[in-house]
């Protein structure tokens, strides 16, 4: 459901960058305003995928399968769950199905109520007993608080009794706790055939308000953390947990209770997972591999002029680099215009004696464990003129700044892509702006004046390998 | 995803392929040699019209503002007569001429020494000089037979410069023909046959030293030939084809990024970083009775959705003497 949800939103992406190009191909501003729009977007894909992992209290439909991982209760902050109330429905072959979801929908009304999850199949009235067994181990493992049990007899008659399909007839109802299994309520109300209207809002109050008065249970456990030393957890309690020297840390914690938690320890890979805690103690064995703090990084400036960056992390968030922007060798699309002059751009291949060396450092804005990282960087670069064997005497030095998104494509390999601009301080901007030779048609733009001069946007993509 | 992805990514480098970055190595070469020089003796920024781009400037000797315009478009060389009005920061166009070509190498242009708004230009497709003029229609000194090459030179009467243009051609037999024209007349000398013909002509000269001869074999490789007083041809040791005369007797090669300056019997002496920093021509400075050389800048500033760019042209002058002050 993630995936798919994801491949619509970069669906939706590509869509407008497509129009967006199209609509402003000769409007550098415009593409730089879709170029953030681009941006904007993927932090869009990113929001929703962490959104999408909290699941919205509610029936899940479908089979046993697909629903019953659906509806493993995800969400990240445990402690206002203590007193949230979850429910898992059955009802008789006797019940209409449409009034089922109608019951699903009068307890989704009900304050405090974290999940309600209808079983998929009507219960046979034969095999009752057994599917509310069957259905109180899954609650259990699910962490669900009650089993509700619901059939419908004739007026006055034991449940065994089944009514006919027209007229009066009476709800019984049963509700199981599912910690200790006993059956701690059990009611009957009379009743017309509903109409559709009366199926939304008022048959099921009576049994809606007995659900009301029930209360989860919960109580305190203990869990020992195990890790590499210094590993830092978030998810258990609303401060992060640090493990000590030894690698441990011993929480407490509400059980049962579910808690999506996430690990991060400087050298290595960062853990995320979900735990379902019913007994106390319990340990948690954290697996982090180690993780070098290299990385290799081929990008395109431009998509045309290749360059090779080594960058050391320093912790989970800061890396520094060092390479180099190369010009020699760029990849270009001449148009009618350019074919026309003799210069450097009348080939499919740019080749430009330009070198530049440079230092970088960057900082992730995200965690380890996020999808699509965004990041800032800056980039000061020398600009060695390969023909004259010197540093370009028109400008020395070049800065780049720039935001970026990187995917995480595989473990160890990471697309990204970046955008920013490029400032060429302490030259004459006249003499810069000459050297573009000629007018550029990609979506960019430059400001100059006699001492600077700026390329915007510069947009840059490439992809990082774990070394 | 990563289909999407990969399709993203490439999308992006197709649209984004078109990039120009701020860097020319003809433009950096420019300023490196023109920061030797001090300040340009006359610089003005002009709008030009569309039909101006990627053309340069060589002005007339005795005004800076006029002279020619030479626009290298893929399959032809367009030169035009212009006059440029620094206040007013634009420029008239007087003369056009366009030759269909396949290469530049071979064109010179020659400000007429002692005439203003007259210009004369060579290369081998016109298989002499014409005579650019903002009042006459153009006339052509060429030759029938095979032509060789074509050059200048200038030299000091003691009150004026003299200018005189070469042409070299062969018909047959064990002589070549080099034609000397002073603007008024023309005169012929004849030097022995060299073992081998430049297939591509370059630059045909004499002066006081000797007659050069210059081009490109078949195989592309540069030859230089050089006729001295008692005899000749010798091949000199050029590794560049040879393009042009100082008044010093100095041999220079330009290959667009740099210009190299040879003794008068071959041996480089030294380069300097060009690019379109252009040696336009020598002049006599009479108040220091010295030679002087010449250099043009021309600098184009494009403008996004505009078909007028802005163009800075700059003028800049060391004695030849000099010349090596601005040695790479």
């Amino acid at each position: 459901m993630v995936d798919m949800t994801q491949q619509t939103w970069f669906y939706i992406l590509l869509r407008s960058a497509r129009s967006t190009f199209h609509g402003t191909f000769h409007h550098a501003l415009g593409w730089f305003k879709g170029l953030l729009g681009i941006l904007l977007f993927l932090a869009l894909v990113q929001l929703s995928a962490q959104e999408m992992q909290t699941v919205i209290p509610g029936p899940s439909p479908g089979n046993n399968e697909s629903s019953l991982a659906a509806a493993v209760p995800l969400a990240p902050e445990p402690v206002d769950t203590v007193s949230l109330r979850s429910f898992v429905i059955l009802y008789s072959d006797s019940i209409e199905p449409s009034w089922a979801t109608s019951l699903v929908y009068a307890l989704g009304k009900l304050e405090r109520v974290r999940e309600v999850y209808l079983w998929p199949e009507p219960v046979p009235q034969s095999t009752a007993p057994k599917v509310i067994a069957e259905a109180l181990r899954w609650a259990s493992l699910k962490d669900m608080g009650f089993v509700l049990y619901v059939t419908r007899t004739a007026p006055g008659k034991p449940e065994s009794e089944v009514a006919s399909r027209e007229g009066s007839f009476d709800i019984h109802y049963r509700v199981f706790r599912v910690l200790s299994a006993q059956e701690i309520m059990a009611a009957t109300f009379s009743a017309e055939t509903p109409t559709q209207e009366e199926l939304q809002n008022t048959f099921w109050l009576s049994l809606a308000a007995a659900m009301d008065t029930l209360e989860a249970q919960r109580r305190a456990g203990r869990l020992t953390i195990r890790g590499v030393p210094g590993s830092k957890l978030f998810g258990f309690t609303k401060a992060p947990i640090q493990l000590d020297n030894t690698g441990e840390a011993t929480i407490t914690v509400e059980i049962p209770g579910t808690y999506r938690y996430r690990a991060f320890a400087s050298g290595y890979e960062a853990r995320s997972g979900v735990l379902t805690l019913l007994d106390s103690p319990s340990v948690l064995q954290l697996e982090q591999p180690a993780q070098s703090p290299w990385y290799f990084e081929s990008g395109a400036l431009m998509g045309q002029f290749g360059d090779v960056w080594i960058h050391r992390h320093i912790g989970n968030s800061i890396w520094l680099g060092l390479g180099f922007q190369q010009y020699w060798i760029g990849l270009y699309f001449p148009n009618q215009e350019d074919l026309k002059y003799t210069s450097n751009y009348t080939n499919y291949f740019v080749s430009l004696p330009l070198l530049e060396p440079g230092i970088q450092a960057g900082y992730y804005l995200s965690d380890g464990l996020s999808l699509i990282k965004p990041y800032v960087s800056g980039t000061l670069f020398l600009r060695v003129n390969t023909s004259l064997l010197q540093l370009d005497p028109i400008a020395f030095m070049a800065i780049s700044a720039q935001t970026g998104l990187e995917y995480t494509l595989l473990p160890k390999l990471r697309p990204f892509i970046e955008l920013g601009f490029r400032f060429y301080p302490f030259c004459d901007g006249l003499y810069l702006a000459a050297s573009r030779g000629g007018e550029v048609r990609a979506p960019s733009t430059f400001l100059f004046s006699d001492s600077w001069y700026v390329d915007i946007p510069i947009l840059r993509l490439g992809v990082r390998f774990n070394l | 995803m990563k289909k999407i992805v990969v399709e993203l990514f490439s999308s992006i480098v197709l649209l984004t392929s078109c990039w120009h970055p701020p860097f020319d190595p003809d433009v950096s070469a420019s300023v490196l040699s023109a920061r030797k020089l001090g300040d340009p003796v006359l610089e003005f920024k002009v709008s030009l019209p569309y039909e101006a781009r990627y053309g340069y400037f060589i002005p007339c000797k005795f005004s800076y503002t006029q002279g020619g315009w030479i626009t290298k478009e893929a399959h032809s060389l367009r030169i035009t007569y212009v006059i440029f009005d620094p206040i007013l920061k634009t420029g008239v166009i007087l003369k056009k001429e366009q030759l269909n070509v396949s290469s530049f190498a071979g064109l010179q242009v020659f400000s007429h020494p002692n005439d203003l708004q007259v210009l004369y230009i060579s290369h081998p497709a016109i298989k002499g000089w014409v005579r650019m003029s903002t009042t006459d229609s153009l006339s052509y000194v060429t030759t029938n037979n095979l032509f060789l090459g074509a050059g200048a030179t200038l030299t000091w009467s003691g009150t004026e410069e003299v200018g005189i243009l070469y042409i070299a051609s062969y018909e047959d037999g064990e002589q070549i023909t080099l034609k000397g024209y002073d603007m008024t007349s023309s005169n012929e000398v004849y030097y022995p046959l060299p073992p081998q013909l430049p297939a591509a002509p370059i630059f045909a000269a004499k002066n006081d030293y000797g007659a050069y001869l210059s081009g490109t074999l078949t195989d592309g490789t540069p030859v230089t030939y050089y006729w001295f007083e008692a005899g000749g041809p010798v091949q000199l040791p050029l590794g560049r084809a040879m393009t042009g005369l100082l008044s010093d007797g100095r041999l220079l090669a330009d290959t667009g990024d740099r210009l190299y300056v040879y003794d008068k019997d071959g041996n480089e002496c030294f380069a300097i970083a060009t690019g379109s920093f252009k040696f336009s021509f020598e002049r006599y400075d009479a108040v220091n009775s010295r030679w002087v050389s010449v250099f043009t800048r021309t600098l184009q500033i494009a403008a996004s959705n505009n078909d007028e760019w802005d163009y800075l042209i700059s003028i800049y002058e060391i004695p030849t003497a000099d010349l090596e002050k601005l040695k790479l």
